[in-house]
C-alpha cells in the first residue's frame, strides 16, 4: 500500500487548517497577506461539492498563493511597497481593483488561494529583502529564500500551501525555487497572461508557478496558461499536454552544455556535474554547445530592465492610489510621494533607467543588440539539442543582509536566469542532487516546448 | 563611461525628490552600474525591418489539459 496514495482522503477544510496552522506556527516572512476565513469557506464549498457527487476542477483542493503584485479584487495589492501598504493611503482593491487572469483561471480549477506572499518591492531585487520584511529561507532561516518571489517560495517550501505563483522578470521564480529546493517554471514569453500582474519590464515578466514536485507544478501551469483576450501578448497557441510516462527514460534526448561563467561555487560546480551525469544514466546525450554572449547577458538585462521600469513606474504619481505626501504644487506632491513610497532598489533602478533613456541611447542600443545575438545564439544551439542545462544560480542561498546594499553582489545571483529571459524561452529550476543547502538545475527549452522542460525535469526527479 | 548627469538631475526627472545623502549614495551605485553596461560589445547596424506576415486567426484551442497523472498526490514539505 502506498500511505501516499491510499491514505483516507482528508475534507478540503483539514487540508487548510493543516497550512494555516503551520503559517500561524512560523511564517517565515512569507506572507503579506492572508485571506484564511474565505479560504476556509472555498475549502467548505468544495466539500460540499465533492459530497454531492459534483465534477471539480483540475486543482481542488490544491492551496496556492499569490506574489503580492499579482491583482485580487479581494485582498489589497501592494507590491511589497510601501507607497502601496499606506493604510491611510487608498490602496489597490475595490472598487479599483479586479482578479489578474492567472487568478480567475486558478479559482476556476477549484485551487484554493490562501492569501498573498512577500517580494521585493514591485519585483526589483533578488533576496525579498527589498519589501516589508525579509522572507526567510526555510532550509536555513538565516538564509535568504531568494527573490524577488522569495515569499511564495518560502511558502511552498515550509509547507504552507502546495504551491505559489511568482513574476519572473529575470529569474524570480527560478533563483527562489533553487535556493529553496523546488520546481520552479518561467514559461515562454507570451504563454501564460499577465493581465493583472503590475509590470516590472514588460518585454521580460512572466507568470509561473513554484511547487514541491514538478506534477504539481505542471499542474498548476497547465491551469494558468493558454491565450488571453485581456493580453495582446500571449501568443494564439494551444497548450501541449505533457506526459509523464511512468518509468521515464531519456533516450535520444540531445542535452547542450554551455561553458559557465560567472564563477560558479564549488558546491554548485559538484551539483551540477552529479545532475549531468544523472541526465547521461537515463539516456540523454551530452554535447558542448558555444553561447558567447552569455558573459554579457546580466548587463544587457540591467540596462533593459532598468530602462523599462523607470517607466512603467511613472504611473505611480500617488495622486489617485498610494502613499501621498502633501506639498504645494502637484510636482512637489508627485516627487514627495515616490520619493517616500519607493525604497533603495527601486530609487536606484529609477534612475540608472532615467539615465539610460535620457543619455542619447547608446547604451540602450547595445543592450538591444546584445539582446539579439544572445536569442540568435539560443535559437542556433536549440536547432541542434532539445535542452541547454545550466546551474540555475552561481552560488547556493547566501545569508541575509550579505547582498541587500550591493547592487552588482546581489544581482549575481541571477547571472544564468537573465540569458533565457532575454530571449523570451521556457526555463525551469529543479532541485539538483546537493548538500545541505539546495542546489538548482536551470533547464531551457525551444519556444512554447515547455512539455520537453517538464518531462525531462519529472525523469530526473523520478530517478533521483 | 557614458557622461552622464548628476543624480540629483535625474531625480527631478524622475520625480523623486531625495536628499543629499541617498543622491550621495545614488550617483556612486550608478557609476559602478554604468562599468558594466559600457562594456557591452558594439552594437551592430540593425538589420532591415522584415514585412509583418497577416495570418489569420488561429483555430481557438483546446480545453487545458490536467498534467497531474491520475494517482498523484501533491508533495507537501514536512508531510510523509
Amino acid at each position: 500500500m502506498n500511505p501516499r496514495v491510499d491514505r483516507p482522503a482528508p475534507t478540503t477544510r483539514a487540508v487548510v487548517e493543516r497550512h494555516l496552522a503551520r503559517i500561524t506556527a512560523d511564517d517565515h516572512g512569507a506572507w503579506i497577506t492572508l485571506d484564511a476565513d474565505a479560504a476556509l469557506a472555498r475549502a467548505d464549498a468544495l466539500d460540499a461539492r465533492r459530497a454531492a457527487g459534483e465534477a471539480l476542477g483540475p486543482l481542488a483542493g490544491l492551496t496556492v498563493a499569490l506574489k503580492d503584485n499579482i491583482m485580487t479584487r479581494a485582498l489589497p495589492t501592494t507590491c511589497g511597497s510601501r507607497l502601496l501598504a499606506d493604510p491611510l493611503a487608498a490602496p489597490l482593491a475595490a472598487p479599483l481593483a479586479y482578479d489578474a487572469t492567472v487568478v480567475t483561471r486558478l479559482l476556476a480549477a477549484d485551487a484554493i488561494v490562501l492569501g498573498k506572499t512577500n517580494l521585493d518591492a514591485f519585483g526589483m531585487g533578488s533576496s525579498t529583502e527589498h519589501g516589508p520584511a525579509p522572507a526567510r529561507n526555510p532550509h536555513d532561516p538565516t538564509r535568504t529564500a531568494g527573490g524577488s518571489s522569495g515569499g511564495s517560495a518560502a511558502a511552498v517550501a515550509a509547507g504552507h500551501c502546495h504551491a505559489a505563483l511568482g513574476s519572473d522578470t529575470g529569474g524570480s521564480v527560478r533563483q527562489p525555487a533553487a535556493f529553496c529546493g523546488l520546481v520552479g517554471l518561467a514559461p515562454t514569453y507570451g504563454r501564460v497572461s499577465r493581465f493583472g500582474l503590475v509590470a516590472h519590464a514588460s518585454s521580460l515578466d512572466r507568470i509561473g508557478p513554484l511547487a514541491a514536485d514538478v506534477r504539481t507544478c505542471a499542474a498548476f501551469y497547465a491551469a494558468i496558461a493558454g491565450p488571453d483576450p485581456r493580453d495582446a501578448t500571449t501568443a494564439d497557441r494551444p497548450v501541449d499536454r505533457p506526459l509523464f510516462p511512468a518509468a521515464a527514460r531519456l533516450d535520444g534526448l540531445r542535452v547542450g552544455c554551455p561553458p559557465l561563467p560567472f564563477d560558479p561555487s564549488p558546491a554548485v560546480v559538484a551539483a551540477h556535474a552529479a545532475a549531468l551525469d544523472r541526465l547521461t544514466a537515463l539516456g540523454a546525450t551530452l554535447t558542448a554547445i558555444a553561447l558567447p554572449s552569455l558573459p554579457h547577458a546580466l548587463a544587457a538585462y540591467r540596462a533593459l530592465a532598468a530602462a523599462e521600469a523607470a517607466s512603467n513606474l511613472a504611473r505611480f504619481d500617488t495622486v489617485r492610489y498610494g502613499r501621498r505626501v502633501e506639498a504645494p504644487t502637484y510636482p512637489a506632491t508627485v516627487a514627495a510621494g515616490r520619493a517616500a513610497g519607493f525604497g533603495p532598489e527601486v530609487r536606484r533602478r529609477i534612475l540608472l533607467g532615467t539615465h539610460l533613456l535620457t543619455a542619447g541611447h547608446a547604451a540602450l542600443d547595445r543592450a538591444r543588440a546584445l539582446r539579439r545575438r544572445l536569442t540568435a545564439e539560443h535559437h542556433a544551439a536549440l536547432d541542434t539539442v532539445d535542452l541547454i542545462v545550466t546551474p540555475t544560480a552561481p552560488t547556493v542561498a547566501f545569508p541575509l543582509g550579505a547582498r541587500r546594499d550591493d547592487p552588482l553582489a546581489l544581482a549575481r545571483s541571477d547571472a544564468y536566469t537573465v540569458a533565457p529571459s532575454l530571449a523570451g524561452l521556457p526555463a525551469l529550476s529543479l532541485p539538483a542532487p546537493a548538500g545541505t543547502l539546495p542546489v538548482g538545475l536551470q533547464l531551457i527549452a525551444r519556444p512554447f516546448d515547455e512539455a520537453t522542460l517538464l518531462c525531462t525535469a519529472a525523469a530526473l526527479e523520478d530517478h533521483p | 563611461m557614458t557622461s552622464r548627469v548628476t543624480a540629483d538631475v535625474l531625480a527631478r526627472l524622475a520625480g523623486l525628490d531625495l536628499t543629499a545623502d541617498d543622491l550621495t549614495r545614488l550617483d556612486g551605485d550608478l557609476d559602478r552600474l554604468l562599468v558594466a553596461i559600457d562594456a557591452l560589445p558594439p552594437a551592430d547596424p540593425d538589420p532591415p525591418e522584415a514585412p509583418i506576415a497577416r495570418s489569420t486567426p488561429a483555430a481557438p484551442p483546446p480545453p487545458i489539459a490536467v498534467a497531474l497523472a491520475p494517482c498523484h498526490v501533491p508533495r507537501v514539505i514536512g508531510e510523509p
